[in-house]
């Protein structure tokens, strides 16, 4: 059963924050699956050089214009994490721009502790560590498993 | 009291990194370190596994975790206090570390002047922390080739700069260790001071202050007063005049493959009045020197497979504090 399926496009103003997305699970199941992608990666245009050199320069290093466009493409960065009726569940962080998470009382995704699927509210979080890209767009789908 | 290799930075598949628990063993124990502390991003959910995989290898292993904000990478080692992550921030990160010194874990800047956002996000010191009396430590080397990074010699100035505010803490090296790397890639260690060659001696080695970080090199230095007392690295020491002894040897076991030539030694920080540096080769160094109040690291230089390089650089004794 589909209990959340969310897309969302974010720009740099949604960069270093925290998106929650509640959900209720109204039975005990057996499973979570969450499905998690963002797009694009990366970011290559010339826009991003003056952040480039904007971030050396605050660990007190100078950088010039070419040298700062040998840094690109820069990645986009969104990891999830998920919080349940007693807590947090969990963690995603990593660079993958696909990720299939799967939790059950028995076994669970890299990250993410082994935890029964009781009745509650729980929540996705997605936390945009860097949006290089004009637009960066995140789908989510999460099921239940009976 | 005997100096053990370890890495205190470390990621799996739990987060961001390349190995299974299995496999981060295997590497930790190939190179020929001690133990290590598992620090994934965000999550301690690969520490039971990978804790009782280093058990079986002999490795001391510290749980960890890796608070991953907006703002900075903090590495908190003894797996008592987890915050939500998410509520970290520089309005709150001074309360989280104190926290977690209460709970009994101990707290690492990491990589403050790694470059940060969009190159490697989040990485380097955005926390502007004002109370460092909290913190147990600062990772003033990271990455490969720590002696010769421009970002490692940015944040030993800093660490040197917090000491002489007054502050106490230790000077550590992180790997941030999250995939294999090419065979001639040059690393370096925490040599922390045990009495028991366990998690709890390690961990009580941290919290005393008691390490140096290096290259390939071990080392024992101690101040010899007058009297006759000997005081470690970390500890307080009254001002006056004392004999700095120093023992340096190759490590043949830790990073051995490296070809290490210490060329000299330089005594540094606010304690004495001005920078001393001698020439230096593998054996005994002594050094009859008159410390005021402040602070006094020790410095190795010399050549790492013939390139030029920090070979060592110790936390200090606290002299007069």
């Amino acid at each position: 059963m589909i209990l959340l399926r969310e897309e969302r496009e974010l720009t740099f103003k949604d960069e270093s924050k925290h998106t929650y997305h509640p959900f209720l699970v109204r039975d005990k199941v057996t499973a979570l699956s969450i499905i998690f992608s963002y797009e694009p990666g990366n970011y290559g245009g010339d826009d991003c050089v003056e952040r480039i050199v904007g971030a050396y320069l605050k660990v007190g290093r100078d950088i010039d214009l070419e040298d700062a466009k040998k840094s690109l493409p820069v990645n986009n960065l969104l990891t999830l994490s998920l919080d349940g009726p007693k807590g947090m569940i969990g963690n995603a962080h990593r660079h993958k721009l696909e990720q299939k998470i799967y939790i059950s009382e028995q076994k669970a995704e890299y990250g993410f502790n082994p935890v029964p699927i009781l009745p509650g509210l729980y929540r996705v979080c997605i936390s945009s560590h860097c949006i290089a890209s004009p637009r960066l767009k995140y789908k989510l789908l999460v099921e239940s498993i009976e | 009291m005997k100096y053990l290799p370890i890495e205190l930075h470390t990621h799996t598949l739990h987060s961001d990194g390349s190995f299974s628990p299995n496999d981060l063993v295997s590497r930790v124990k190939k190179v020929g370190l001690s133990g290590f502390s598992l620090t994934d991003h965000n999550t301690s959910s690969g520490c039971s596994e990978t804790g009782t995989a280093a058990q079986k290898e002999g490795l001391i292993f510290l749980p960890g975790i890796e608070w991953t904000t907006f703002y900075g990478h903090m590495t908190v080692i003894g797996g008592k206090f987890d915050p939500d992550y998410r509520q970290i921030n520089p309005f709150t990160i001074e309360s989280r570390i104190r926290l977690a010194k209460e709970s009994g874990d101990l707290t690492f800047l990491a990589h403050p002047f790694r470059v940060g956002t969009p190159v490697c996000t989040g990485c380097s010191d955005q926390f502007a922390i004002q109370d460092f009396s909290s913190l147990t430590g600062y990772e003033i080397w990271s990455g490969e080739f720590p002696g010769t990074s421009e970002s490692n010699k940015n944040a030993v100035k800093s660490y040197f700069n917090i000491l002489e505010k007054g502050y106490k803490l230790a000077a550590v090296y992180g790997r941030d260790w999250h995939r294999d790397t090419k065979e001639d890639a040059i690393f370096a260690a925490t040599y922390v001071a045990t009495e028991k060659e366990n998690t709890e001696g390690v961990i009580q080695g941290l919290k005393l202050r008691n390490t140096y970080v290096s290259t390939g090199v071990k080392a024992f230095f101690f101040l010899k007063s007058i009297e006759g007392k000997n005081y470690y690295l970390g500890e307080s020491v009254p001002p006056g005049k004392y004999v700095l002894v120093c023992e340096i040897e190759k490590d043949k076991k830790c990073y051995s493959c490296y070809e290490v030539i210490p060329k000299t030694i330089s005594l540094v920080g606010n304690s004495l009045g001005q920078e001393i540096t001698s020439n230096i080769s593998y054996g005994g160094f002594a050094k009859t020197i008159e410390i005021g109040e402040g602070f006094l690291a020790i410095k190795i230089s010399g050549l790492i497979n013939d390139i030029f390089s920090d070979i060592l650089i110790s936390s200090p004794f606290f002299v007069g504090y």
